[in-house]
């Protein structure tokens, strides 16, 4: 174990650079000495997680939480699990957190989506009347989405609209994946109903999705 | 069925997707509210002098290429890879060195991250820490001539009674600016050793277990007795079983302490696969004649202390990969 001058040498061969991009946790750190650092986490992550609140709550309530999402994240980063490399379960889980207070706005959203959602990209629909299909069933999927539990629906709507896996999202929410898979397996299964029907229908239509 | 399960979920993903994106005024608002919060933060490297000393410290660095002797302080700060950050094109920075037993990544804020990831090369990372201005000394239990820790040159008096026996678990000692002795420690494990030490230390704790770190978040501290140590131990111990039982993640509580940072985790920057101990060190804390020691008490990583005349962080103990 001796440093001898020979494995010196070999050590010095073996210098490189390490010129990959910073991950999050190495910012955090020197955002614990030097508090500033953490704008870098800001930039990366504002978007994700304001567009995440918006599709909840709306722009107005998302651009207040996005913001109060940052600023306890920079509060809290002492507590930031170090040995994580990605901040995203962590931050979206402060957005989730903060979003809870807002879940009756989000009912609402959800059953007004008719006024309020706009359509997607229409590129991967061929015919007027799939469109036409697609829009109906994503109603019936939006009101279906409002009567929710709240916790069923929130580890939904951080794999599906926050694209966590099972995993990031136990740890947003600070429960056990099993907890997490079984809500969404949950979710499937409510949705199975009122969707399973029009799916049938799509199909009969010749509809082949 | 499975394709219809997933349809469904799919059909989730497009609800509101066409949303529009932040507005700029939204996020300049956000932007700023964070960055008062950076200011209000009490932290002396926030504070618009020791910015000018962190700028008059690369300046130095530059200046000392040209044989100007100039008096600067030394700045290391835990992180990852050089970033391709704005700022450091503008700083002149060293560059980062990394070999398979150690990293000393100078960051563009003018912090550097030390790795060390195996004890085979303690001179040679004597030598490059050095080079980047740090005054350390590195002495790793590879030499048999040394006297044990607690005989060391350089160490501290007062931190000689708290050095923990084999298998007990890291702990960090910082003298905060302008204040007395007080301690953060990174597993209440060593919180109840301490207290078993020295019962009169009385150090204010950060957030050790969930309820503690709730209350770090409300603003407050709390002073812990000996019998609160061990009320913490009894807490931590019931919580780590509960999280196994739940296969959450143990969430240790990083201590900031100038002049350095102990990083408790191996996968900040290792350079090799397998075990590594990582720590930031703010030169703005260490005097002018101030060292940096950086030693082990055993053959393995876990026994690394780092310590100056002022703050101790002992890595020492258990595994902590758990």
């Amino acid at each position: 174990m001796r440093a001898t001058p020979r494995n010196r040498q070999a050590g010095l061969k073996e210098e490189r650079n390490l010129a990959t991009p910073r991950a999050d946790n190495a910012i955090i750190a020197e955002s614990l000495v030097i508090p500033s650092s953490f704008g870098e986490i800001f930039g990366r992550h504002f978007g994700p997680i304001h567009r995440y609140l918006q599709r909840q709550a709306g722009a107005s309530i998302a651009d207040d939480l996005a913001s109060q999402t940052f600023l306890i994240a920079f509060d809290r980063r002492s507590s930031f699990d170090l040995a994580q490399t990605a901040a995203r379960p962590w931050l979206f889980g402060i957005a989730a957190n903060l979003v809870r207070g807002h879940l009756r706005d989000v009912r609402r959203r959800l059953k007004a989506y008719d006024k309020v959602g706009l359509d997607p990209p229409h590129d991967d629909l061929d015919g007027v009347e799939e469109r036409a299909d697609a829009a109906v069933s994503r109603r019936r999927l939006a009101a279906a989405l409002a009567e929710l539990p709240a916790a069923e629906l929130e580890a939904l709507l951080l794999y599906a609209w926050a694209e966590l896996s099972y995993g990031e999202v136990a740890e947003a929410l600070g429960v056990p994946v099993g907890t997490v898979s079984s809500r969404i397996n949950r979710v499937r299964a409510r949705l199975r109903g009122p969707l399973g029907d029009r799916q049938e229908e799509i199909q009969a239509l010749g509809g082949s999705r | 069925m499975t394709g219809n399960m997933r349809d469904d979920l799919e059909r989730v993903g497009e609800l509101f997707e066409g949303e529009p994106d932040a507005r700029p005024e939204a996020m300049e608002a956000a932007r700023s509210a964070l960055v008062a919060r950076f200011e209000a933060t009490e932290h002396p490297s926030a504070q618009p002098v020791q910015r000018k000393r962190l700028f008059a410290r690369r300046i130095a660095r530059a200046a000392r290429a040209l044989k100007l002797r100039r008096r600067f302080r030394l700045v290391i700060a835990a992180g990852g890879c050089a970033a391709a950050l704005v700022a450091a094109s503008i700083f002149i920075a060293s560059s980062d060195v990394a070999t398979n037993a150690y990293a000393v990544q100078p960051q563009p804020s003018g912090l550097v991250i030390v790795s060390v990831n195996s004890l085979e090369d303690g001179e040679g990372l004597q030598r490059t820490l050095r080079e980047a201005g740090i005054p350390a000394v590195v002495e790793f239990n590879d030499r048999s001539d040394l006297p044990p820790l607690r005989g060391r040159p350089g160490l501290p008096p007062q931190f000689r009674s708290l050095l923990p026996s084999a298998g007990s678990v890291g702990a960090c000692i910082g003298k905060l600016p302008g204040s007395s002795m007080s301690v953060e420690l990174p597993y209440p494990e060593s919180l109840a050793h301490l207290a078993d030490l020295d019962p009169s230390l009385q150090p204010t704790l950060q957030g050790s277990t969930e309820n503690l770190a709730r209350d770090t978040l409300k603003g407050l501290k709390r002073t812990l007795s000996p019998a609160g140590f061990r009320r913490i131990l009894r807490l931590e111990k019931k919580r780590k079983r509960l999280a196994s039982k739940r296969k959450l993640p143990h969430q240790p509580v990083v201590p900031t302490i100038p002049p350095f940072t102990f990083v408790p985790t191996r996968d900040l920057v290792p350079p090799t696969e397998g075990q590594g101990v990582t720590f930031i060190i703010d030169p703005n804390g260490l005097e002018a004649d101030e060292r940096l020691h950086i030693v082990t008490t055993g053959d393995d990583l876990n026994s690394m202390t780092v310590y100056s005349r002022n703050a101790i962080c002992i890595a020492s103990g258990r595994d902590r990969s758990e």
